[in-house]
Parts: structure tokens; sequence; C-alpha cells
């Protein structure tokens, strides 16, 4: 059953990865990266992470995807701002020879670890409780940095958007 | 179902976002490619949580996700005032956002 559920996610959100890259208008690529959220939302339900599930589906698929679009037909892109893409040998190249070594080593040390232990399941893991727990007393300073950083782009994005209008 | 196949399939994630980022000419396009990283990232983290079954891992997923709420208002901020400059949708007009 588990299986079946994780080849359904990964053909859609693989699927929808290279839907990304050969779709040359932004906004189809757009609902293509909708796909890949949606099924990477399916993945943390897979690994029992109920609120993460929750919000890769209302903050990215609902807000920042939403905000995405809305932009895109905002500018109202036409057939002459779209470019033809160059070099798609060279950059699968590179992106293969910067991941190569990280994937290697990952891989390597992940399956290292799983030999030595083997992940013992617990029934509390990622419950809503203790992931919120954890944010407060696992990691307190990280979440007040991005709660500083939210407002400094707040401040930002309007600084940024009012500057021709001396 | 094995723990290792989620990795596997976030680092493809990552790979076909890298492959997008560079060889993408559309400012739009480059930039879903960018935030498909951060989420191959997210996904290979949440694994991970899972695997060695610590929780605050998992709560590290949450603050990226609210970080790269963050970076998508940044840079649809400065798509938009490129765009109103110029016109143009080409990543090579923002060697042109210097000084």
């Amino acid at each position: 059953m588990f299986d079946a559920i994780f080849y359904i996610l990964s053909i859609l959100a693989i699927g929808g990865a290279i839907g990304i890259i050969l779709f040359t208008h932004p906004l189809y690529s757009a609902f293509c990266f909708l796909l890949t959220l949606l099924s990477i939302a399916g993945f943390y339900a897979l690994l029992n992470l109920k609120l993460l599930f929750a919000m890769q589906i209302i903050v990215y698929a609902g807000a920042i995807m939403v905000l995405i679009i809305f932009i895109m037909m905002y500018l109202n892109i036409k057939k002459q701002d779209i470019i033809k893409d160059k070099l798609l040998g060279v950059s699968v190249l590179i992106s293969a020879i910067v991941l190569a070594p990280i994937a290697y080593v990952s891989v390597a040390v992940l399956q290292t670890y799983m030999v030595l232990s083997p992940p013992v399941i617990l029934p509390e893991f990622g419950s809503v409780k203790n992931m919120g727990l954890s944010v407060f007393v696992d990691l307190p300073l990280q979440f007040e940095l991005v709660s500083i950083l939210l407002l400094l782009v707040a401040v930002g994005v309007i600084l940024v958007l009012k500057k021709d209008k001396k | 179902m094995n723990i290792m196949n989620i990795i596997y399939v976030g680092l493809i994630l990552f790979f076909i976002g890298g492959v997008g980022f560079l060889s993408k000419k559309n400012i739009f396009t480059s930039f879903i490619c960018l935030e498909l990283m951060l989420n191959a990232i997210n996904l290979m983290l949440a694994s991970v949580a899972f695997l060695t079954q610590d929780i605050s891992t998992a709560s590290l997923v949450l603050l990226v996700l609210a970080l790269s709420a963050a970076e998508a208002a940044l840079a649809l901020a400065i798509i938009i005032i490129a765009y109103r400059d110029k016109s143009l949708l080409n990543i090579d007009l923002f060697s042109k956002l210097r000084g």
C-alpha cells in the first residue's frame, strides 16, 4: 500500500519537475510546480509529519504559489517576452558535477546510519504538539531570527517598491 | 517503504531544479526552479528527520518554509521593479542592477 502511494507520488513529483523545464510559458511551469508541491506534501504525509503536510499545502501551494501566479498575471506575459533557452547540455553537466559528490556522500552516510541503527518509529512522531514544543524549546533562537527576517523583508519590499516615486 | 527512496527522489528534484535554474532565461522559470531546489532540500531534511526520529530536524523544515516565503516576496518585488524599468523578463538584464 505504502509502496504504491510512494511510486504514484514520485512519478507526479518528477513529472511536474520535468514539466517546469519543458514548458516555455512560465504560467504552465507554475502549474507544473504546483503539482510537484502537492506531491511533496503527500511525501510529508507518508513520513507521518502531519503539521508539515498541512503547512506545505497552506503556505506553499496556497500562499506562495498564489503570489507567484498573481504577479505573472499582473505583468501580463506576452509572446515576445518569452526568450529561447540555451545551453541545456552544459547546465545538465554543471548540475551533475556539483550534485554528484553531495549525493554520493549523503547516500553513503545515510545508508551506513540505517545499517548501524535502523529506524524505530515512535507513534507520536510528527504530531502538532511535539513539533510546536520542539520549535519553542529546541530552536528558539532560529525561530526569533526567522521572525526578524520576515519583519525586515516586509519593510524591505515596501522600500524597494517605493524607490522611484520620489 | 525504504526511506532512501525518498532521499533519491529529493536528489532527482534538486538536480532538475539546478538544470532549470542554469538553463532558463526567463526570470520567472528560474525563480520557480530555485523554489524547487529549496523544496527538494526540505524533502530530504524531512526524511532524515524520519530516519533519526528527531523532531527538531522536522521543525527546521518549518522554519525553512517561512524563509522561502520571505525570499519569494523579495524576489517578486525585484522582478516587478526590473519589469517596470525595462519591460523585459530576461535574466541577463539583472546584471544592470548594479549600483
